[in-house]
This record gives structure tokens, C-alpha cells and sequence, in this order.
């Protein structure tokens, strides 16, 4: 699965995950209902695959 | 049994609420010197699409789907949360970060979209809210501010993001803001 970082380019992943959310906001304020929420469900899987691209370290956990 | 009007004042509060919690984020960057690292950055977004509901609910009224989007942003932000919680949950960590009142921002951060999740359970117990028609919403002053302040709370965060990355993917332990290298 290509992450955001990869998506983006070189990188600028929460940037534009803040951007997008932004852009969410906004064309729900100004009417935009159906855009609002696509930009919602597009920022948010983006985010799931940046948490998952940031999210490598072993947990130091041990069950 | 909330009205419609009580639904979004209480809407408009929750916006409130999260800019208090970005401003706080801000806060702890600038004045701690404390830089926020990718997992960090990330739970501030959860916070911005935490917002997304409540502005929709505000400008079209109160619908269980702007809830839906509420509920899927805490549970993003609370499982991030808990990742960094868990990261540093060995004894003798010092975690990242200061710690607030005993508790690091990622703890705070957990308890807040456990909050969060608790109290949308809570505002969709009441089907009033969404029985009453809103046909054109009237936000006043209380409810327009609270949505330009998140909205400009989230766009700072684009520009301190991009200052501190730079065109870059940000370091896992930042140490400095690379664009004022």
C-alpha cells in the first residue's frame, strides 16, 4: 500500500492531512455538503496510511 | 431531550473545546520549545477532523451522520494516542515531552477522544435533535466564531507542519524547525 509520503512526493504528509481537513471544514461551511464529506473520507484514510507509515517502532510490550 | 438549537450550541461549544486543545498544542511548542513529533502531528489532524462534524451539524443542523464522522476522527485519534502511550509505557521512560499535571499531551490526548466518544454517544441518545427540521440554520456570532477558529487553528498547523518538515517527512525525534535552519 503506497503511503501518504510516497502520494505527496518527498514528504509534507500532516501538512496536507491539516490542509485537507481544512478544506473539509471550509466547503461544509460554504454549502458544500456532498464535497465536505468526501474530503473528510479521502483525509482520513490518508491519515490511517501516514499513521501507518509512521508507525514502525516494536512496541515493548510481551504478553 | 435536546432541540435542535441546544444540539448545535452544544456543537459550537465542542469546536470550542478543540481549539482550546490545538491552542494548548501551540502552547507546548512554542513556549516549552517542544517540537511535536509525526505521531504527535497526528493526533493534532484527528483533532482538526474531530471538527468536521460539529461545523457540518452547525451549518446544515444536527444529522447522525456528521456524528458518524465525529466518531470515526476519536476513535483515529484515540488509537494513535494509545500507540504512543504504549511506546513509552516501560517503567524508567521518560516519555516524550513534558508532562502536564502528571500526564504527557498523548495521555491528555487519549482521555479527551475517550471524552469525546462518551459525550457523541451521549448527544445521539437524543433523536429530538434530529425529529425537528432545521431548514436554514441561524449560527450567530457564537457559532460562526467557533468555526473560523478552528478552521484558523488547523491552518496555522499547516504552516508550524511545514516550517518544521519542510518538504520533507518529518523526523520520528525533531530537534529543530528545518525551514529556520
Amino acid at each position: 500500500m503506497r503511503d501518504l509520503a510516497e502520494l505527496t512526493g518527498r514528504g509534507m504528509d500532516q501538512a496536507v492531512l491539516f490542509l485537507l481537513f481544512a478544506l473539509a471544514m471550509l466547503a461544509g461551511w460554504f454549502g458544500h455538503r456532498g464535497l465536505s464529506l468526501a474530503l473528510f473520507g479521502l483525509s482520513l484514510v490518508l491519515s490511517v496510511a501516514d499513521y501507518l507509515h509512521h508507525a514502525t517502532d516494536a512496541l515493548p510490550l510481551s504478553f | 431531550m435536546l432541540t435542535p438549537r441546544l444540539a448545535m450550541t452544544l456543537n459550537a461549544l465542542g469546536l470550542y473545546a478543540i481549539a482550546v486543545i490545538l491552542a494548548a498544542a501551540f502552547a507546548m511548542q512554542f513556549w516549552l520549545h517542544e517540537l511535536p513529533c509525526p505521531l504527535c502531528l497526528l493526533q493534532r489532524v484527528a483533532f482538526a477532523a474531530l471538527a468536521v462534524g460539529p461545523v457540518l451539524n452547525l451549518r446544515f443542523g444536527p444529522r447522525p451522520s456528521h456524528y458518524a464522522l465525529s466518531l470515526l476522527a476519536a476513535l483515529l485519534g484515540a488509537g494513535i494516542a494509545m500507540r504512543q502511550i504504549l511506546l513509552h509505557i516501560m517503567p524508567g521512560d521518560p516519555g516524550y515531552g513534558t508532562a502536564l499535571l502528571g500526564l504527557h499531551y498523548y495521555s491528555w490526548v487519549f482521555v479527551c477522544f475517550a471524552a469525546a466518544l462518551l459525550l457523541i454517544a451521549a448527544m445521539l441518545l437524543s433523536d429530538r435533535q434530529f425529529k425537528e427540521a432545521v431548514e436554514a440554520p441561524r449560527l450567530g456570532a457564537f457559532g460562526t466564531t467557533a468555526v473560523f477558529l478552528v478552521v484558523a487553528l488547523t491552518l496555522a498547523n499547516v504552516a508550524s507542519t511545514f516550517v518544521e518538515c519542510g518538504p520533507n517527512i518529518c523526523p520520528d525525534d525533531p530537534v529543530s524547525y528545518r525551514l529556520l535552519q
